[in-house]
């Protein structure tokens, strides 16, 4: 095959490929596209805001708990459920960045940036089972204090009962939570490593 | 003299129009070669319209930290290209075109090829690079576009001796598609 027959198969090849599709139908307008894109910043910004108001509710939930106790064990055991709670938003923003900036470097600079992503978030998961494993070892002390405080001998079979599953079913429930997290995880470090693996395949 | 409130507030205002303006002329202008960067991603059509739709947002998000060490053509790209490498990799399953299915496609149609269909043929064409390697079809698409070696190496993070060893490549292994003959 000549240069000539070359350039002329892919001037071909580029007018096929840029050619109206017949079916354009299902195509949105301009007008709507925007439309459509000004309702998703709205909706990111207001699962932000809801976010923000949740754990700032969830906080003086716990600064009124602290301060109406007049217990120290459970100034300390608010105080650490309310830097846990600052440190899970704070991790949840730093999270969603990649929703808030779009990347503008390279394919490779992308690349290398979701795998950097991909290994901060394993370690943040690792940090929740710790942070998790701190919090029950808190929580247990101060409800066996705490039941034991309420009046004289033992405490009641259904006041007990109560606060164990209480604790039971939060701490069950964030460890199945922390569990699909990295389920998505490991799923996300296959599907990397197999794109890597194409991309890397390739390399001249 | 500091400037008012009501100055910062028309500064603002002035540059968030300015700023719907310069998307409103990119999206024009480049709608359809987003589409066929989504289309080389994703191969059902809802998630393709979703991954059109992500990759208009990421471009409306990133146009205000433009600055002129790229052309706006090679940004846009890259920008487009980067989201669908994103969205590619949070996909439960790949489901790449079977390239058999690409020369059936390409087959169809009864009689010589030049009394195909203009969307025929585009079909066929569409088909047979989304089939191709990742490496192939990004550096494919790019050329497709229209852009040199040196705006594809930009995108893409390559040398431009990468781009045109890859391109030749591509061309090889899509002409065979095309064609039907053994994969090289």
């Amino acid at each position: 095959m000549t240069k000539d027959d070359h350039d002329s198969e892919l001037a071909g090849w580029r007018a096929d490929w840029q050619a109206e599709p017949a079916d354009r139908g299902d195509e949105a307008s301009l007008a709507a596209l925007e439309r459509g894109l000004r309702a998703r910043i709205r909706g990111m910004r207001l699962v932000a805001a809801c976010e923000v108001l949740v754990s700032a509710g969830f906080l003086a939930f716990l600064g009124w708990f602290a301060w109406t106790s007049g217990s120290w064990l459970d100034v300390v055991v608010m105080a650490g459920l309310s830097l846990v709670n600052l440190g899970a938003l704070a991790f949840s923003w730093w999270n969603r960045r990649g929703l808030w900036r779009a990347a503008t470097g390279s394919t490779r600079e992308l690349f290398a940036h979701l795998e950097k992503r991909l290994a901060r978030r394993r370690r943040g998961l690792v940090a929740a089972w710790v942070l998790l494993g701190l919090q029950v070892a808190l929580f247990v002390p101060w409800i066996a204090l705490h039941l034991e405080a309420r009046g004289s001998g033992q405490p009641s079979p259904a006041a007990a009962l109560r606060a164990w599953g209480f604790l039971a079913f939060w701490a069950l429930l964030a460890a199945a939570v922390l569990g699909w997290l990295g389920v998505l995880a490991r799923r996300e470090a296959t599907r990397l490593a197999e794109l890597g693996r194409q991309l890397a395949e390739h390399d001249d | 003299m500091p400037a008012t409130p009501r100055a910062v507030e028309a500064g603002a205002k002035a540059e968030r129009e300015e700023l719907s303006a310069l998307v409103d002329q990119i999206l024009a202008r480049e709608a359809p070669a987003l589409r066929r960067v989504a289309a080389l991603y994703e191969t059902d059509p809802a998630g393709r319209e979703d991954l059109f739709q992500d990759i208009c947002l990421a471009l409306w998000l990133a146009l205000p930290r433009f600055r002129a060490e790229a052309s706006h053509r090679t940004y846009v790209f890259r920008i487009a290209h980067n989201r669908g490498l994103t969205h590619r990799s949070r996909r439960r399953t790949e489901t790449r075109l079977d390239p058999e299915a690409a020369v059936e496609i390409a087959d169809s149609a009864p009689g010589p090829e030049a009394r195909r269909s203009e969307d025929e043929r585009r079909r066929a064409l569409a088909a047979a690079v989304a089939a191709l390697p990742l490496p192939y079809r990004q550096v494919l698409a790019l050329a497709l576009e229209n852009l040199s070696h040196r705006e594809i190496a930009e995108v893409l993070g390559l040398t431009e001796t990468n781009v045109a060893v890859r391109l030749s490549r591509a061309r090889e292994k899509l002409r065979a598609r095309l064609t039907g003959r053994v994969d090289p």
